[in-house]
């Protein structure tokens, strides 16, 4: 493996990346609030009174 | 080779194969524009229909739907990619300027048309889920990759796919696959697309035709076209008044209808009326307030209904 050459992504490449990596993440975390609120709105009052 | 030679033999010299593509350049595969007639033809389905809906599960339902619209946009600006590239209004899109690369748009495309379809289907209910469904693979398969290539008649029929959205927000709220009132919404926007987009397409006729697609204005001809125009305006002038005669609007959005469609005949007319390039004039005119007429028409009986439900 005397010839692998990594790949160093330039200044644009890295920009580019962490701004889609932001942009998931934040959507992930849109999603999974959304989900909790569809849950506990969807559930209404009984979220808080159903048996264990 | 050296791993770098390898992609840039596949990529182009200089290429390290890494995407440049930033997030603005994914929200604008949304075709974005496109959805906030989306969203606000949904959300008028959504408020008009009878019944209560929780006014968070609303937002969700609407947002759902939103993305689903603008994951259709990105679907189909991945299969026609290649005519976008020939046209002046479309090369600029990621894909055919390459910033983006088309196996990107294609999982982005499904996985957003999944997540919007389960989205809308647990929080409201599944009869709007697949509505959403199908409007999807009516715009993708249906009108993208079956009508758009192979019939002048492509945006007519094509149409029904930024029409369903009234639909789909009814049936969020009651359930229904379809009733009156929803099937009234839908005809107002089916009946709306063909002048609306065959303004557009008679300006740019000429790149339709190099790029191979067949629009009315480069098969029937200009002036059947202009008045096919003006023949779907009446239509949708008259369509416009039947929330009122269903009894689901007033006096307000009646008169309103009444005045907006016939000036949207109107312009129809002076389009019909005006010959080789001074048709050009008249055609802009009538896309531009093509545009502000649905939202006008959709805005009224939105709020109208909105104020009658406070006042009763």
């Amino acid at each position: 493996m005397a010839d692998l050459d990594l790949i160093t992504p330039t200044e644009a490449q890295n920009k580019a990346r962490k701004g889609r990596s932001l942009a998931l993440g934040i959507a992930l975390v849109v999603i999974v609030l959304a989900f909790y609120g569809i849950t506990v709105f969807k559930m209404g009052s009984t979220v808080l009174s159903r048996s264990f | 080779m050296a791993l770098t030679e390898n992609i840039a033999a596949e990529n182009g010299p200089g290429s390290s194969g890494l995407s440049l593509a930033g997030p603005r350049d994914f929200y604008e595969l949304l075709k974005p524009r496109v959805m906030q007639l989306v969203v606000f033809t949904a959300l008028v389905g959504l408020v008009i229909a009878p019944g209560p809906i929780n006014p968070f599960i609303g937002f969700i339902a609407v947002a759902a739907i939103a993305i689903g619209g603008g994951a259709s946009g990105a679907l189909n600006m991945w299969y026609d990619a290649d005519i976008d590239a020939l046209m002046s209004r479309t090369k600029s899109r990621p894909i055919p300027s390459g910033r983006i690369d088309p196996q990107d748009v294609l999982v982005f495309g499904v996985v957003l048309s999944a997540l919007s379809v389960v989205t809308l289907g647990l929080a409201t209910n599944w009869v709007a889920g697949s509505w959403l469904a199908f409007t999807i693979f009516f715009y993708v398969i249906v009108y993208s990759a079956w009508l758009k290539r192979s019939t002048p008649q492509n945006i007519v029929i094509g149409g029904a796919a930024g029409a369903f959205p009234p639909i789909i927000g009814w049936a969020a709220v009651t359930g229904q696959w379809i009733s009156i009132e929803s099937f009234i919404l839908f005809l107002i926007v089916f009946l709306w697309t063909p002048p609306h987009f065959w303004a557009l397409a008679l300006l740019k006729s000429e790149e339709y035709g190099a790029a191979g697609v067949p629009m009315m204005p480069n098969v029937a001809g200009i002036e059947s076209t202009k008045r096919q125009i003006f023949g779907y305006s009446v239509l949708l002038a008259i369509a416009s008044t039947l929330p009122f005669f269903a009894g689901f609007a007033g006096y307000v959005y009646m008169a309103t209808a009444t005045v907006l469609g016939g000036m949207f005949a109107f312009r129809a007319w002076q389009l019909l009326r005006a010959q080789g390039a001074a048709a050009g004039r008249p055609s802009i005119k009538l896309f531009v307030f093509s545009l502000w007429y649905l939202f006008a028409l959709f805005g009224v009986l939105l709020v109208e209904t909105l104020i009658h439900r406070v006042v009763v």
